[in-house]
């Protein structure tokens, strides 16, 4: 029987509170991070408000559901870069052959991967993400509640979805600049309603580029709550991440270490 | 002469080895290509209901904000640089040759800055065209958008080397270029041009002068007139010296903070 202390997944939480901890060590850059995302993001919300003052709604979206998006998708992209800080380095590591050192270890090597890095400036997403739902938006306790577990789905696409783009980089050596496109696309595309674009665009939007489903769709599901949507949008988390576990593992048959110096041991 | 012929050669060596990186060029246009594919939608969508909004229409919006994109992902990224010499020390050693520093660094910037421009140009034009289907463009506007684009070029690298001469006395400059990018951002008119903006913030953005960087070049561009482009010019031109004389006092009191250790 398993050692209570050090069951299978405990080293999962070991490695959040190491980072954490790392984190709060250089203070300074900690702090400065999470000052420039929230920067950022106050910059996007002035937009939205500015542009509201002049015009009504957008088929049907007024400010407020605008905002539910946007906090959707900060606090989203917050839970993925937060945790899973090296989503966006796995094809940067494979290219580099420095997946060795996670080989070599008894943990499965794509969530050891994931795992190993945090995202300081992701907590300020976080952060700002859930204070803007609850400060502007006024949701309720139960709209809290589905709207912290729509953004863990939300994180959840946005981390299956990194991890497909990111198998290509065991096939093809100039990966990184396709990874790096389509998550760019993928994040600026979360931020507006589906809606305002044409049906062809929608549905990329849905599959392709899962854009819509990081913020769209959970930010409809909070503004119209049906049970259907919400079946969606889990099964396609469940979908997105198969896909991604099928991919990323049929992908490490096909990688080659380059025996690089300076490995972490 | 001589004195602007080398300024004029760290122009031309600068914007000669923009070339070299294609793969920056090639993210920094699909990033172009999709920010205005989403703001062309967003645009279009909202004026299904209604023919004009404050003084623009439908197609006179989406030519503006091609004109402010591609002049915001035209700018200067020079701060880091300025950032990282002064830092090393290596500040030192360029402070010794044959230039001034500011006006090196100036010419530096504006030559990737008009690489950039060139480059990514042809792809907001025809973009803006296909969604409009009209060119709602005059050749005064266009020189018009040219000159003042080239101005707020050249203080849009002023104050990105403030910025990073700002190393000399503070830790980190980065939250300080933060703020200035988010300026761009709100009340310098990249997505929203300045006459949408709740009165406080108008007020705001036209007392300030970052509204020359991208919010003039690019109204004028749409909506020509010859009293607006006069009165850009001289509220830019006097912008770009005030910019000057402001780091040539920076440079001055950081260089006398300056001590060389040898090695």
């Amino acid at each position: 029987m398993a050692d209570k202390k050090y069951s299978k997944y405990s080293y999962l939480l070991e490695y959040v509170k190491i980072n954490f901890l790392t984190a709060i060590e250089y203070k300074t850059s900690f702090f400065l991070q999470v000052f420039g995302m929230i920067l950022n993001d106050i910059a996007l919300l002035f937009f939205w408000w500015a542009l509201f003052k002049n015009i009504g709604t957008i088929k049907g979206w007024s400010l407020n559901d605008v905002i539910t998006i946007y906090a959707v998708v900060a606090t989203g992209f917050g839970f993925a870069t937060g945790i899973f800080g090296n989503v966006f380095r796995i094809p940067y590591l494979i290219l580099r052959g420095e997946l060795d050192y996670y080989l070599t270890l008894p943990k499965t090597p794509l969530m050891h991967i994931l795992i190993s890095k945090m995202s300081f400036s992701a907590w300020g997403d976080v952060a700002f993400g859930i204070l803007i739902y609850i400060l502007i938006v006024r949701g309720t306790v139960g709209q809290v509640v589905l709207f912290i577990l729509l953004s863990i789905a939300s994180s959840l696409i946005f981390v299956s979805f990194s991890i497909i783009i990111s198998s290509i980089a065991f096939y093809y050596e100039n990966a990184q600049v396709i990874f790096d496109e389509i998550i760019n696309s993928v994040i600026t595309f979360s931020l507006y309603p589906s809606s305002i674009f044409a049906d062809p665009i929608k549905i990329i939007l849905y599959t392709l580029i899962p854009a819509g489903l990081v913020g769209y769709i959970p930010a409809y599901i909070l503004k119209n709550f049906s049970f259907k949507n919400l079946a969606i949008l889990i099964g396609a988390v469940i979908l997105f991440m198969i896909i991604g576990l099928i991919l990323f593992n049929r992908g490490l048959r096909k990688y080659t270490s380059l025996s690089s110096p300076g490995q972490r041991i | 002469l001589r004195k602007i012929a080398k300024y004029i050669e760290i122009f031309k060596v600068s914007f000669l080895s923009s070339s070299i990186y294609s793969r920056e060029a090639f993210s920094s246009i699909i990033f172009l290509v999709i920010i205005l594919f989403i703001f062309f939608s967003l645009w279009r969508t909202i004026f299904s209901n209604t023919a004009s909004i404050q003084d623009f229409t439908l197609s006179k919006m989406l030519w503006y904000l091609a004109s402010t994109e591609l002049l915001m992902l035209s700018g200067s990224r020079i701060m880091r640089r300025v950032d990282e010499e002064i830092r090393s020390g290596n500040v030192s050693n360029l402070l010794t040759k044959p230039f001034y520093y500011p006006i090196f660094l100036v010419c530096d910037s504006l030559g990737t800055s008009i690489f950039k421009f060139i480059i990514k140009m042809p792809f907001a034009l025809i973009l803006a065209f296909l969604f409009t289907l009209k060119l709602e463009v005059s050749i005064a506007g266009l020189c018009s958008y040219l000159l003042l684009g080239f101005l707020g070029l050249i203080l849009d690298a002023e104050i990105i080397i403030l910025i990073g001469l700002l190393s000399f006395f503070i830790e980190d400059t980065q939250p300080v270029f933060w703020i200035y990018n988010k300026i761009l951002f709100t009340i310098g008119g990249l997505f929203l041009p300045i006459s949408f903006m709740p009165s406080f913030f108008k007020k705001l953005a036209l007392y300030l002068p970052f509204r020359f960087v991208l919010y003039n070049p690019s109204y004028s561009f749409v909506n020509f007139s010859v009293n607006f482009f006069l009165n850009s010019i001289i509220g830019v031109t006097g912008s770009v010296f005030l910019a000057f004389l402001l780091i040539f006092i920076v440079f001055r009191t950081a260089s006398r903070r300056l001590s060389i250790n040898g090695g």
